[in-house]
């Protein structure tokens, strides 16, 4: 690794990126005030202080059942998803076929063209099927939506796999089967857990089609947010995003605090053994 | 791996299967309505039976539920389902599809002119009490009834102009004499016929006279001359931020949010002069099997106590004029259906809005307007 | 916790994600197409019904709604806004692909040269905003480039009466650029990791100055990963909509915003679909473009998102 940078150089860059994460970050912290405001309004600062909003989001069954939705959603999508996308990217990856390509291709479609042009179909499909308002379809669509990340996230994954190690376990008497499970898919964890995340996060946040599969049975906690902030002026949202920032900042804190340095504990015993 | 697979399928077509098998309803038929009286309706009449409204979601929508459709299904016995935006793209596909999502809405009165029989079911009238309904707000269509009255009023920060403010809506569109920002509905995507009409005003049209499509373009180039001094809202509560933060200082909004932006600790001063009055409309997907419940909460909903608490709870005008809301001094600086209001308004022509082949040409040009460069 | 993927590990597998593809040596496998296609077969049939299927379906109503013909087409050609709108979305993604790939340079750089430990923080720091939700994120633009809001605030006490960024293109921007600038440090950072350094030491030695050792060694070996975080951030881009809505006027809407009126407010599915379709066509063209640069320049398009170089 380098480390061959001036002095001078370094400074400079770690100001402008210090700069830069803030930009990354601070702005959402903006949410916490705000959920603490008075007033049923978006004025900053707020005229008055009060809790009545966090009281709003755990009171309001609507808040509480989409927040429950979202999450058991994700969920599925995470798990669906990682399977199946796992398994089209090996796949892929270990194909000579040249349509190995295009299947690629045609799995990372849904990353790349705006989810409005199939959101707007979705509706008349989803009526035509009954599926409005169901949590089968809707966690359908978010993992077509989520593939192209799992299917990147397992092929990073995948390029620092050495298959050597396979022709070892084979050597050795190993079936293809016993071979997947002892030795590939520890090794690619990482990079399924990864995927696992980024199918999750993207299911968790999405909008833009989630707003032609939810009903009144059946609403998400983006959706309830993005309405929340277009049509009515209630600082619920700002309490909702505080908890959800909050408990991202929690994990990130815990995991950097209290995992790694754990995790490096351990290392150094094993070395040391 | 291949195990998890399988049990998520698992899981999610039995979430599905129960899912589908929640939806079943009563097999009683609903009794039909006869003498319907605003306001009243038969201890649990629709037992067993589901409806389900779609508005214009927020604290409207919420303000409906409390004072109209909640004591409703309380009192019969219906279960009833809300859903927002009532976005027609939606009904569109609903009707088409014969699958109903939605059983009646609150909706803008042009869209529901114009999808009158087509979209929306032409009301039998035998079956609402619209005796009671204040002067000027029935017809237009015969796809609704009023859900809601309320203005386009002009208002301007009464911090920033005092007395001498815009009074009409020359003034509105005069950028010279009354410079800043001004606050103009967007009409999120659809043609704002209430704000055409005062850009006509302001060009010169007479209200008494009929309004026609020279006079929409006329409309149109006044909005179009003053452009860069618009902030085009695409919803009240946009409107209303807009005006409380002191983005616009003058604003074509909507009385229910002015009230609310004052409330909020923001000086507004509203110009009644020439106001434009609006109605939204109960209306009825076209093909429901749920009409007959529509009709019977849709009768709820205009009675006189209902409609009191409605005023109460959401600072828009009661439809009955029985209705005696408790209001506070700045709630009724904005109610609408004083004699004394209805005096200086100008109603949004219908008969002309309700052309879908004369307001499509129209509509490319406030495209162009809103979303051009 | 021995197998825990620590955050080195992570990261760089999600830099690497965007950035390389399975590079795994081909190996001759039994039946080659036939178990491809056996195995994609159940993540295809829920791409085909769920996603392709109403895809097509909207794209096919450019043609077809109300009557079978061009009008549509004819129609969004014809509609001068429809035109300017196209133009603003690619305008504005441009720039906000330029400020990214500017902010992102440096910041790839510093993840170079510093600790693996601080790296990871850093890491996750960019990923952060990537987890929490667009709406939150840019909600929270709003109240703070709002003019009452804080920033507004700041600027009164200079003299700046008004601040009148919200609702114009620049709070566009500064907002589409915090949401992307994760898709466009990842790539950067993948390729910037794997330039061998001694390469510049070997140019000092030949007596180059490190400034222009830097321009002539190192900028070049970064192209391929600032071309690939520049070519995601602006495809994505073009895609946008809640951001563009809340932040900007209805006058910055971006094309995303023109379907969703035409289809929601409007139930004109035949313009929606078209200018869904002429959207469609543009970010295609783009890549293939950028596809067509990159053969004759060595790298690949593949190289955006990786995977099977078959």
């Amino acid at each position: 690794m380098n480390n061959e940078v001036r002095p001078l150089t370094k400074v400079l860059l770690s100001i402008v990126t210090v700069i830069i994460a803030i930009w990354l970050i601070a702005p959402m912290l903006i949410v916490f005030p705000i959920s603490f405001s008075g007033d049923p309004s978006f004025q900053f600062p707020p005229r008055s202080w009060s809790t009545r909003w966090y009281e709003s989001f755990f009171t309001n069954s609507q808040w509480m059942d989409a927040l429950g939705n979202s999450a058991l959603i994700g969920l599925l999508v995470a798990i669906v998803g990682t399977a199946l996308g796992t398994i089209a990217a090996l796949a892929i990856n270990r194909s000579t076929s040249r349509l190995a390509q295009t299947a690629q291709t045609l799995m990372l479609t849904p990353m790349i063209v705006p989810p409005i042009i199939a959101g707007a179909g979705i509706y008349t499909f989803f009526l035509k099927a009954d599926l409005v308002g169901t949590i089968f379809g809707f966690v359908m669509v978010h993992v077509c939506l989520a593939l192209p990340l799992v299917v990147i996230a397992v092929n990073a994954s995948l390029s620092g796999y050495d298959r050597s190690l396979e022709l070892a376990a084979a050597s050795l008497g190993a079936n293809r089967l016993k071979t997947f499970f002892t030795i590939t898919v520890p090794l690619i964890a990482p990079g399924i857990l990864a995927g696992a995340v980024f199918a999750f996060v993207t299911s968790f946040d999405e909008v833009i089609v989630a707003q032609f599969m939810v009903s009144p049975a059946l609403q998400t906690l983006p959706i309830m947010m993005y309405t929340s902030v277009t049509r009515t002026t209630d600082p619920t949202i700002a309490a909702a995003a505080a908890l959800v920032l909050a408990a991202i900042l929690v994990a990130f804190c815990l995991y950097q605090f209290v995992v790694v340095p754990l995790t490096r504990r351990s290392r150094k015993q094993q070395v040391s053994e | 791996m291949r195990r998890r697979i399988w049990a998520a399928a698992a899981l999610t077509v039995t979430g599905a299967i129960a899912l589908a098998g929640c939806s079943g309803g009563s097999s009683e038929p609903v009794p039909t309505i006869s003498n319907p009286v605003a306001g009243q309706v038969a201890d649990g009449i629709l037992k067993g039976h589901t409806v389900t409204y779609a508005g214009d979601g927020g604290t409207t929508q919420d303000a409906q539920m409390k004072a109209f459709f909640t004591p409703f299904a309380d009192k019969t016995g219906v279960t009833f389902n809300q859903d927002s935006p009532q976005t027609l793209a939606k009904i569109k596909a609903q009707v088409e599809s014969k699958n109903y999502q939605w059983d009646f809405i609150s909706g803008v009165a042009d869209t529901v002119a114009r999808n009158c029989g087509t979209l929306f079911e032409k009301l039998d009238m035998s079956k609402i009490d619209t005796s009671k309904v204040a002067d000027g707000l029935l017809g237009g269509t015969e796809c609704g009834v009023p859900s809601i009255a309320y203005a386009i009023v002009q208002v301007y920060s009464t911090d920033d102009f005092g007395t001498n403010g815009p009074q009409s809506w020359a003034d509105f569109f005069n950028v010279q004499k009354f410079p800043g920002t001004r606050a103009v509905y967007s009409g999120d995507g659809v043609i704002d016929s209430a704000t055409v009409e005062a850009a006509a005003i302001a060009a010169g049209w007479d209200p008494s006279t009929d309004f026609t499509a020279d006079w929409a373009n006329k409309g149109l180039d006044e909005i179009e001359k003053i452009k860069n001094n618009i902030a085009f809202y695409s919803t009240g509560s946009q409107a209303q931020q807009m005006m409380e933060s002191g983005e616009a200082k003058i604003g074509a909004i909507w009385n229910g949010r002015a009230l609310a932006a004052e409330k909020n600790g923001k000086k507004l001063t509203p110009v009644w002069n020439d106001w434009i009055s609006i109605v939204d409309q109960f209306a009825i997907i076209k093909g429901t099997p749920n009409a007959e419940i529509a009709y019977y909460a849709i009768n709820y909903a205009m009675g006189a106590e209902q409609q009191a608490k409605w005023t109460e709870l959401s600072g828009y005008s009661p439809v009955n004029k029985d209705a005696q809301p408790k209001i506070d001094e700045l709630t009724q600086k904005y109610i609408t259906t004083t004699k004394e209001r209805a005096a200086t308004s100008v109603p949004v022509a219908l008969d002309f809005w309700k052309d879908a082949a004369a307001v499509s040409t129209l509509q490319d040009r406030w495209s162009s307007i809103v979303a051009g460069g | 916790m021995a197998n825990a993927p620590d955050t080195v590990q992570f990261s760089a597998l999600s830099t690497e994600a965007i950035r390389t593809g399975g590079t795994g040596r081909r190996r001759r496998s039994a039946g080659g197409t036939r178990t491809l296609m056996l195995v994609l077969l159940p993540a295809f049939v829920v791409l085909a019904v769920f996603y392709f299927y109403p895809m097509l379906t909207v794209l096919i109503a450019a043609f077809n709604d109300p009557q079978l013909g061009w009008q549509n087409f004819q129609w969004f050609f014809g509609q001068q806004v429809n035109l300017d709108v196209l133009g603003r979305t690619l305008l504005i993604s441009f720039w906000v692909t330029v400020i990214c790939v500017i902010l992102a340079f440096p910041f790839s750089y510093f993840l170079t040269v510093v600790t693996p430990s601080t790296r990871s923080f850093l890491m996750l720091i960019v990923l952060i905003p990537f987890w929490t939700s667009t709406v939150v994120r840019t909600f929270a633009w709003v109240i703070l480039l709002q003019d009452s809001g804080p920033i507004g605030a700041f600027m009164k006490l200079f003299g700046v009466d008004s601040l009148g960024i919200i609702r114009t293109p620049t709070a566009v921007l500064i907002g589409m650029a915090q949401v992307l600038l994760p898709f466009v440090v990842l790539p950067m950072y993948a390729t910037m990791s794997k330039i061998d350094t001694r390469l510049l030491t070997a140019a000092r030695s030949l007596g180059a100055r490190p400034s222009k050792a830097f321009v002539s060694v190192y900028l070049p070996l970064s192209l391929p990963g600032v071309a690939s975080g520049a070519l995601l951030c602006f495809v994505m881009a073009l895609g946008f909509y809640i951001t563009p809505a809340m932040l900007g006027s209805s006058r910055d809407a971006f094309l995303s915003t023109l379907i969703q009126g035409q289809v929601q407010g409007l139930a004109q599915w035949g313009h929606g679909s078209v200018i869904g379709f002429v959207l469609l066509v543009v970010t295609l063209v783009i890549l293939g473009v950028a596809g067509y640069v990159g053969k004759k320049t060595g790298g690949s398009v593949q190289d955006m998102v990786g995977g099977s170089k078959a």
